[in-house]
This record gives C-alpha cells, structure tokens and sequence, in this order.
C-alpha cells in the first residue's frame, strides 16, 4: 500500500469511526434512545420531543465539539512545525491563556461588548502572548524545553490574572467558570454558526500552505536556502493556528491538550505528507473531542463532567511520556 | 599494580559499549587511548572513574572496587575531567579550582592552610595565578580548560583521568596541556590516562597506547610497536594513507595523505 | 547580568534597614483605621482592648505568615534552580504548586459532598485542615516527579521537563474539577489559588513556623553541597560528591518549604523564581551569601507585596498572588530572554 493510499485509508477509518461516535452520541445522554428512535428523529426534524432533543441539543454539541477539536488539533499541528518543536501546543505556548485571559476580561470589565467580537478579542490575547513566548525564547530555535518553559511562564502569568479578574467578578464568575473548565453543554446551533467561519479560514489557510509547512519541517536555514521566507511564513501559520484556538475558545472554553496530543497520534500514523497530516488532525482531533464530549456527559449523566478532565487523562499521560523519551531533545545523556 | 580494570564490560541500551576492558596502571605514567569515535574511549574512563557501572568484570583500586569507594574518598587518589564541562555561572577560576579541595574539606570543613597551599600550586601548575580572580565565562577555550585541569589537580589526587582535554583548543594550547601532563608524570609522579584524538600527540607523550574500536581493545602497547602493526589503518579504514616516520630520537609519528 | 556586582555589604545594611521599615508600616496600616499613635501603644504593651485584637490577632499573624511564606517560596526556588541547574525552575514550574491545588480541590469537594449536598454547609468547611492537604499534595506532586526521574538517573533537565508535564496535568484535573462543581462553593478555592494572606492568623504560623525552623537549620549543612550540586553530575561525582544523595536530600527540603507554603498561602508564583536571582545579584562572587539573602529578600519581598496588595485594592485588596505575578512577569521575561 502506498504512503498516499495509507494516509487516505486512515483519514476514512477517523471519519467513520466519528461517524459511529455521533450516533453514539445522539443516544445516550440525560433521556436514553434507542438507534431506531435516534435515526428515525434525525430523518424527521418535525417530529416529537426525540426530534428536539436530537436536533437541537445533541446534534449541534456534537457538531460544536468536532469541529473543536479538529481547530484545536490543527493548531497544535501548526505550532509543533513551525516551532519544530514536539511540545508546542496551545496550550503550552501561552496562547490558549491569552485568548482566556483577554475574553474573560472583556466580559467583565466590559459587559457591552458585543460576544461576536469575543474571537477578535481572543485573537489578540493569543497573539499577544504567542509572541510574548516566541520573543523570550528568541523564536523558538532555543531547545524545546526553553520554549515549554517559556510558555508556561507566561501561561502561569496570564492565569493568575485570570483567576484575579473570577474574583473580581462576583456575581458573573460562575457562569465565566462554568465556562472556563471546557465544553460544550448546551452550545446550540448558533455557536456552531459562531464558530464555523473561523475554523474553517484557519484550516483552509493551513492546507494552501501545506508546501510552506514542509519547508519549514526542514529549519529557517534550510527553508530559507530552498527560496522559503521562513519568518513571513511562521508569521502566517502562527496566525491561523491562532485563528483556530481564538475561534473555539469562546465557544468552548479553553480544552486541555487535544492540540498536544492529537499531533502527535497523527504522526504515528505516519501521514504521507503535510497535507495528510492536516487532514489526519482534522479527522483524528475531532474524533478525540468527540469522544471525550460523548464521555462527559453519559458517564455520570445526568451530572455533567468537564470535558478537560478526559482530555486530561488522555493527554496529560502522553505528554509526560513525551517528555521521558526526551522529546526534549539535548536532554538526553551525553555521547559516551 | 595500583587501579586495575579486569574484563570490563559496559552496554548501553542493548549494545556493547566496552568490551572485556583490562588495563593497569603503577605510578608515573602516561596511557592514551585512541580510536575512532564511539569506539568506547570515554565509556572506559567513565568506567575507571567509578561512574559507570559495569555489566560484567571490575574495576579496582588499591584492591577495592571503584564503585565500593566512598565518593569522596575515592576523589582524593583519583581525579577526572569529563569531556568539555559546563560550569555554573558567574564562578572565578579560583573558585572554580577550590571545588576541587571538597574531596578534602567535605560538607561541613573549613579551608586550611594546606588547602590553600594545593589550590596556589594548582594555579600555578596551570599558568593562571594572573587570571585566577577572572569570570570563568570570560576566559578563551584553552583558559577555561585549563582552569578545569587545574581544578582536577587542586584534588592532589595520584591519577588523573583525562577526556579529551585537547579538543577545541587551538595547537598551542593543546601543546600547552600535554607539556603539563609530562612535567606532572615526571615531577609529581602521577599516573595519568587520556582520551585524545590526535595520534602523534598521543604517540609523543603516552608510555602506553591503547587502540579501542567499537568498544573492543585492539592494540595496547608502545607506540613503536603500534607503528608497524598496520593497526591505525585497519581501525581507521583508510588504507595506505598513513605514512610511517620515524625521528633521530626513536620516536613516530604518522603523516596522513588525501588523495586529490 | 554583568553588572558591577553590588556590594554584598551595602545591600545587607539596606536589606535591613528596609525590612524592618516594611514591617513597621505593614503593622501601622491596614483596612481598620487605627490611629498610629493606638498601634504604638499596642507594641509598647499598652492600648485599647479593640486595638490590641486588631494588631494581635490580624495584622501580626498575618505579617509573620507572610514572612515565613516568602522564606519558604524563596529557599525552595533557590535550591530547585541550583539542583536542576535551571534558572527558571520554581516550585510552580515543577508542578508541586499544582499537586497542592488540586489536593486542596479534592479534599474541598469531598469535604462538601462527604459532609452534606447542602450549599449552607459552606462556612462550616474544615478550613483548617486546607494548609495540611496542600502541603500533602504538593509533596504526592513532588515524589511522583522524582519517581518518575529516579530510575534515568536523576537528569535534572528530564526531571524540570517532567514536572512541567505533571503540573499541567494536575492543573487540567484540579481546573475540571472546580469547575464541575458548579454552583457557589468555587468561591474560597479561587480566593487561596490566587494566593493570599487574607485572614491567616496564629494557627497558619504555627503550622508552618516547624517547617521553616527545619528548612532554615538545613541550609548551613547544605551550603557546601549546593555548590557543587550546581556543575553537572559527573564532575560533582568526581570532585567526591555523593551526588544521589545530596541531590536528593536538596530536593525533599525544597519540597517540603514549597508544599508547606503554598498550603498555607495558595501558590505566590514568581516569588521562588525571582527572589533568588535577586539575592545572586546582590551575593555577586559571594555564595555563601546567597541562601541567607534568598531568605531575606523573600520575606521582605512577600511583605512589600502584601502591603501593596492592601493599599493599591482598598477595601478589596488585591491577592498577594496577583501582586507578585504583576511584578514578576516583566523580570521573567527578561530572565527567559537571556537565557539559553
């Protein structure tokens, strides 16, 4: 089999296996179906409580939380290139804490400004920080564990200043933590709507630059020699992977490692080029957040578990194994 | 026979990085040993400094396994110089070398008069009383690396294992530290083993040469006799671009051709 | 920094001459309007009744908790950073903060819903026990990271790479979990996460006056062995240093500082990054210097930042935490930039 007919049978195998996560998703849940009853609402919007439960509630989340991690994972893909760096991630670059922090802000200490701005918001608390990363580590060319480092500095920063503003909030910070820990309880149509656009110029952004990106795999000096402007490129894909996580932030609430973690499942795929791997984190970061969403709420249902809390686990292991293997490479014991 | 390996063996991660290693060493004299890179040169001196554990076979001094010494003990009769070391920042020379009178002062001591005596001896063993009250950092290559040499020697120690002391630095200086290791075999009549790459430097000073390739001892013996072997060029795998020279004194010395 | 390195001396006498100055003004000032002239009748053993209980049982145990806090933040960080040869490392940067929040999470929640579903038990929470489920958290975080180090034989690179991993892992799950929660009850886990002083009295400097009398008496003992401890494992291993053993023996002592602190106080982030850097400025060539200055400038920092907290936020002072973050973030970055 070839290396493209390999990429596209997993891309097929991540598609259908979401396929089969969304049904499983539209049946369980506070009021259990059966497959029958999930499939023959889903065929009459009109028809019934199943019909409202299912098109209103069930499909959009379930839309909402794919589309989520397909942004998040394509992010992390993008940050782990052009960094070159395995533990980039929006989360440990600082910028998930950047959109966090400059929303919640916003909401806050400016109640007036309209929500539809919340991703522009975000963006520029993303960028702002990304930057902030890249500049202490001089643009990511330190070893990884400088920018790991970097970003979580900066990450803890933005954090405490989070956690101020809660206090300050008074009676809006339940409702801002409800939103901060994750997920997607009762996100409707309209967030989908919401967050669609900048999900889809994020990715769309990343697959015309495929070719860029693989120069990039190569190093600043390499992409460069190859007629590459890598600094004007990094500044492109840093903004779509920024685009993506400021899209889905407001919609979803800062999610923990699917941008970490799906990138580097997809590499064990080993996808044929850069092109496929955006696809495969398309297909594998949806699946993923899919899966957690469906987890979330039907375990302990009809109480409602943080969705971060299963990425977490299912991240959290990954990364520390990362980080034992030497991912962080120069840690590994001098050449005897 | 003073420090002696017997059939050492070390592996890393399934493969053999020294095999059945055998060396010994008496006072006041010279061992370098040679080879390709990742043949198992610093590997054998991380397994005579007691750092390395064997898999098979030890390492003894004065008849005790290196690895049952305690540290600071062991630092007293051995000292040894890792392959370009990193020091903390914003230390001086001197204070770098009076590191090396821990294996004597310990945890809780306070400096003596003797103390002092090794760390000026030290110093001016290695040329650098003028630079001793210098940032480390500030120093050239050559500089910094004999502060570390002076360091090991502050430890007063009877053998001194040295890991490619004369990478990096440029030809005098290299002259510089081999010159230093002759006068303290001779003068202070220490024993001392070093990793080096450059065989004519290794065949001038060294009393013995030890030739390792992919962790197996190929040749041990003087430097006369490795000459004539035809062993540099087997291990080595460049095949007649050795050429033989041999000086009024009796020494050799190789001059390597490339073909144009 | 290549500064002219300033006077060991000069700073001490400044150091302590600030100090005490802070601590005057830190007893003199606070939401209570007391006359100077009442407070002062206080310290001289004289004064109202009502002044006596503001100045004996708030504003004093709640200096000295500071001050022990900033000493104990301070120490962890300088000798984290000089064991993991990192000079970022910092007991939240190792996760050890983040294994005492989340232990501080986990131990509110079952102490909620063990006791009673009802949102009136609230006040009725065993806020005592918070300092001693933190301190026990943060210590679980810094074991794991040494287990999870131990058998690759104690890379201190590997090992600050680890507790980077452990602590955003801990931080998904303790911030999942506060936020489940749901409802009203987040409230006095977001007030210590931000790190506060907010009415710590007597008992919180009880709890941890042992620890830093322990932490304090270990350091001449651990003066010469940090030295080394600070080149890399096979040269301390040749100049005769028993390396596992020190390296060990520095790290329980800054887990315990650290984990002790932050039950008590909420992780003051920054403090155990910045003060040591501060101190090696000011020691210059003289290490020896560098611990005690460490665990001067930390408690003389903490104090500072309190006060500035209580002045700046009014009625409502800002957390501790909040302050030092605000003041740190700028010297952070600076450090990140040079370093490499």
């Amino acid at each position: 089999m070839s290396a493209h007919a390999r990429s596209a049978s997993w891309f097929g195998v991540l598609l259908a296996l979401a396929a089969a996560v969304s049904i499983a998703a539209l049946i369980f849940g506070a009021k259990p179906m059966t497959i029958s009853q999930a499939l023959n609402a889903l065929l009459s919007p009109r028809g019934g409580t199943d019909a409202i439960i299912v098109w209103t509630l069930r499909m959009p989340r379930s839309i909402a939380a794919y589309l989520a991690g397909a942004a998040l994972a394509v992010a992390g893909y993008l940050l782990q290139s052009i960094t070159r760096n395995p533990l980039a991630a929006p989360d440990l670059t600082g910028v998930t804490a950047g959109s966090v922090t400059f929303i919640v802000a916003s909401f806050v200490f400016f109640p007036t400004v309209s929500s539809a701005l919340y991703p522009v918001i975000g963006m520029t608390g993303g960028l702002a920080a990304a930057l902030l990363t890249l500049w202490a580590v001089r643009g990511g060319q330190a070893p990884p564990l400088h920018l790991a480092l970097g970003g979580i500095t900066v990450a803890l920063f933005l954090n405490a200043i989070t956690t101020y503003v809660l206090v300050r909030g008074g009676p809006q910070s339940p409702s801002l933590l409800f939103w901060l820990s994750g997920g997607f309880q009762g996100r409707s149509w309209s967030q989908v709507a919401y967050m669609l656009p900048w999900t889809i110029l994020g990715i769309g952004l990343a697959l015309l630059c495929h070719r860029a990106i693989s120069l990039l795999s190569l190093g600043d000096d390499a992409a460069a020699g190859m007629g590459a402007n890598p600094g004007l490129w990094k500044l492109l894909l840093l903004m779509a992977a920024i685009c993506l996580v400021a899209g889905v932030t407001p919609v979803s609430g800062p999610v923990a490692f699917v941008g970490l973690a799906a990138p580097h499942l997809v590499r064990l795929l080993r996808p044929e080029s850069a092109r496929w791997s955006i696809l495969l984190n398309i297909a594998l970061g949806g699946c993923l957040l899919l899966a957690a969403d469906a987890l979330a709420r039907s375990v302990a249902a009809p109480r409602e578990i943080p969705v971060s809390i299963f990425t977490a686990l299912i991240g959290g292991p990954l990364f520390i194994y990362l980080t034992q293997r030497g991912a962080g490479a120069g840690t590994g014991g001098r050449n005897r | 026979m003073l420090l002696k390996a017997d059939d050492v063996t070390v592996r890393y991660a399934g493969h053999c990085a020294l095999k059945t290693f055998s060396l010994g060493l008496g006072q006041g004299e010279i061992v370098a040993l040679i080879g390709p890179n990742g043949s198992g040169k610093s590997t054998a001196l991380h397994a005579l400094a007691g750092l390395t554990r064997p898999d098979t076979g030890d390492v003894r001094l004065d008849g005790r396994s290196v690895r049952a010494w305690k540290r600071r003990h062991l630092a007293r009769r051995l000292s040894f110089l890792p392959q370009a070391p990193l020091a903390p920042e914003g230390l001086t020379v001197a204070q770098l070398v009076r590191h090396g009178r821990f294996a004597h002062v310990g945890l809780f001591g306070s400096f003596t008069a003797e103390d002092r005596r090794a760390v000026e001896w030290a110093l001016e063993s290695t040329d650098l009383v003028d630079l001793a009250d210098r940032d480390l950092r500030a120093l050239s290559g050559g500089e910094r690396q004999r502060a570390w040499i002076a360091a090991a020697l502050a430890q007063e120690a009877a053998f001194l294992l040295l890991d490619e002391p004369t990478s990096f630095l440029d030809i005098g200086h290299q002259v510089e530290v081999l010159e230093l290791l002759c006068r303290l075999r001779r003068e202070r009549q220490m024993t001392v083993v070093v990793a080096i790459h450059d065989l004519n430097q290794a065949m001038a000073i060294a009393d013995q040469i030890m030739l390792l390739a992919r962790g197996e001892t190929v040749f041990c013996g003087g430097a006369r006799a490795l000459s004539g072997s035809g062993l540099i060029e087997a291990t080595f795998g460049v095949n007649g671009a050795f050429e033989h020279r041999q000086d009024g004194a009796g020494r050799v010395s190789f001059n390597a051709h490339i073909a144009i | 920094m290549r500064t002219a390195p300033v006077s060991p001396v000069l700073s001490t006498v400044f150091l302590a001459v600030l100090f005490p100055v802070l601590l005057l003004v830190a007893i003199l000032l606070g939401v209570a309007d007391l006359p100077v002239a009442d407070v002062l009748d206080v310290l001289l053993g004289r004064g109202s009744d009502n002044a006596q209980l503001i100045i004996g049982t708030i504003r004093i145990p709640r200096i000295l908790t500071g001050i022990l806090a900033g000493i104990h933040f301070a120490v962890a960080g300088a000798l984290l950073q000089t064991v993991m040869r990192n000079p970022l490392a910092d007991p939240t940067v190792m996760g050890i903060s983040q294994g005492a929040t989340l232990a501080v999470t986990v131990f509110l929640f079952f102490a909620v819903y063990g006791v009673s579903a009802d949102a009136n038990t609230l006040y009725a929470l065993p806020v005592a026990w918070l300092p001693l489920a933190g301190a026990a958290g943060g210590l679980a975080a810094g074991a794991a990271i040494y287990g999870l180090s131990v058998s690759r034989g104690l890379n201190p690179l590997r090992m600050t790479l680890c507790g980077i991993a452990i602590g955003a892992f801990l931080h998904a799950l303790a911030m999942g979990l506060i936020a489940g929660w749901g409802s009203a009850r987040f409230e006095i886990v977001l007030q210590w996460l931000s790190g506060s002083l907010y009415a710590r009295g007597w008992e919180h400097v009880l709890f941890l006056l042992p620890f830093t009398a322990a932490g304090l008496m270990a350091l001449p003992f651990l003066h010469r062995s940090l030295g080394l401890l600070r080149f890399e494992a096979d040269v301390s291993r040749s100049f005769g240093l028993n390396y596992s053993r020190q390296f060990t023996l520095a790290l329980v002592i800054a887990c315990v500082l650290a984990a002790s602190a932050v039950g008590v106080v909420g992780p003051l982030i920054f403090v155990g990054l910045i003060v040591p850097h501060l101190a090696k400025v000011l020691a210059g060539r003289h290490f020896r210097a560098v611990l005690p200055l460490t665990a001067l400038i930390g408690a003389t920092l903490v104090t500072g930042a309190d006060l500035a907290g209580r002045l700046l936020g009014g009625a409502e002072e800002i957390p501790i935490g909040v302050v030092t973050a605000f003041g740190g973030a700028p010297f952070l970055l600076f450090l990140l930039r040079r370093y490499r």
